[in-house]
């Protein structure tokens, strides 16, 4: 489980869903969640966030986005030292099986399809497996 | 007993039939079906009719790319129709789908191989279902609304729903290309929105308005995977989102474009798809 005073990540180039994964987030007790618009502006988020040392904790990361999409961000997050256990949950509307093995071949930690219900965001966060390096 | 082989020929196409299971005792009826098929130059398309086969294994599957490879040397293609759900994930797992064509029926199959028109206006229900089925699908989880699809019509036929927010997103695939809007009434619109973020919004505004394309883009999703597994190739996209006061959107394509209207217990909305077919 992701302790609730994670630094949190969410991502993704429609604000309709960032709200809605922030508003089940902040449900389940989570305070310290910051939000970025496209893949590119999340990286530039986590390179500022490991330059003051305080790496985020789990990144919540749509895929089809216009600049970066977010399988590109998770494997930039794995390829770097600090961030390569950190644990990254896609959540996309992209549900074909060669998308899915990309995401795990790419080391994702879990994977929500859209549409979804809160209740299935909140179990999937839930049983997020934390390493103890995170 | 080994199931049953036929070969039908007709001027420009030829149809095999089996009546059992797909197996590798076939394998010499289906060289043979392909050698006769690749000597007639007329011959455009094999058809494959897999409705009385439960299974295809690993070596009847293997042939059949090989047969379609000769096929395509001589310019035509070679299809497979009427097989079950295990069949085409089989042909999909094993990324074959673009050798094995799947289509629905022998009609789609030709229509696809051009040795059969499709009349203009005609609508295409392997294309345009799987939106209503997205819309349903996704309406009914993302925003707990129950919508139930009306009968669908040619965009000038019948009235339309004045739509105040609209998101718009291309389509770009292997069999067609087209653009697909989803309009929405403002009370709906805000209905969805106010359950979706837990607001009490009273207008649609730059805080909410992208969740009308976001919507749109899970409704896509949605199609896209049930339409690329029969080999459609449809490709990502992302929508763009228009709003103002009953927004007229005219035919979204040259070709005339299909209607679905909707209703659920707070407004209607309607999904509209312009499709041009490019094979």
């Amino acid at each position: 489980m992701i302790e609730l005073n994670s630094r949190i990540l969410v991502v993704d180039d429609m604000r309709a869903m960032r709200r809605v994964v922030m508003k089940i987030l902040t449900e389940l007790g989570y305070t310290n969640v910051k939000e970025a618009d496209d893949g590119a502006t999340a990286w530039v988020a986590i390179e500022q966030a490991l330059a003051l040392n305080t790496p985020f904790q789990f990144i919540i990361s749509d895929w089809n986005m216009p600049q970066l999409k977010g399988v590109e961000l998770l494997k930039k997050v794995r390829a770097h030292a600090t961030m390569k256990a950190t644990p990254f949950l896609l959540v996309t509307a992209e549900t074909e099986m060669s998308q899915v093995s990309e995401a795990v071949k790419a080391g994702v930690s879990g994977y929500i399809t859209k549409p979804f219900k809160p209740e299935t965001l909140k179990e999937k966060i839930q049983k997020l497996q934390v390493p103890k390096a995170a | 007993m080994g199931a049953a082989f036929a070969l039908k020929k007709e001027k420009d196409y030829n149809v095999i039939t089996v009546d059992g299971e797909f197996r590798k005792e076939l394998i010499p009826e289906i060289r043979q079906s392909v050698e006769d098929s690749t000597a007639n130059k007329e011959c455009k398309a094999l058809v494959v009719d897999l409705s009385a086969s439960q299974i295809m294994d690993d070596s009847t599957m293997a042939e059949l790319v090989i047969g379609a490879k000769k096929l395509k040397e001589n310019g035509a293609k070679l299809y497979i129709v009427k097989a079950n759900q295990a069949i085409q994930s089989k042909i999909v797992s094993n990324g074959v789908n673009q050798t094995l064509i799947i289509r629905k029926d022998q009609d789609e199959a030709l229509t696809d191989a051009g040795l059969k028109s499709t009349p203009k206006n005609k609508m295409d229900v392997t294309i345009v279902n799987p939106f209503i089925e997205g819309a349903i699908k996704t309406f009914k989880i993302q925003a707990n609304i129950e919508s139930t699809a009306g009968t669908p019509f040619v965009k000038g036929t019948a009235p339309a729903v004045p739509a105040d927010i609209v998101a718009i997103l291309g389509i770009t695939s292997l069999r067609f290309n087209g653009a697909i809007a989803l309009c929405f009434s403002k009370q709906l619109f805000l209905h969805i929105v106010n359950t979706m973020f837990g607001e009490t919004y009273t207008d649609i505004n730059d805080d909410n308005a992208d969740a009308a394309g976001e919507l749109l883009n899970i409704i896509f999703g949605c199609a896209k995977e049930s339409l690329n597994k029969l080999g459609c190739g449809i490709q990502p996209a992302i929508p763009t989102v228009i709003r103002g006061d009953s927004i007229q959107t005219k035919n979204i394509m040259s070709e005339p474009t299909i209607v679905l209207p909707m209703t659920t217990p707070f407004g209607n909305y309607e999904i509209h798809i312009g499709i041009i077919k490019t094979k």
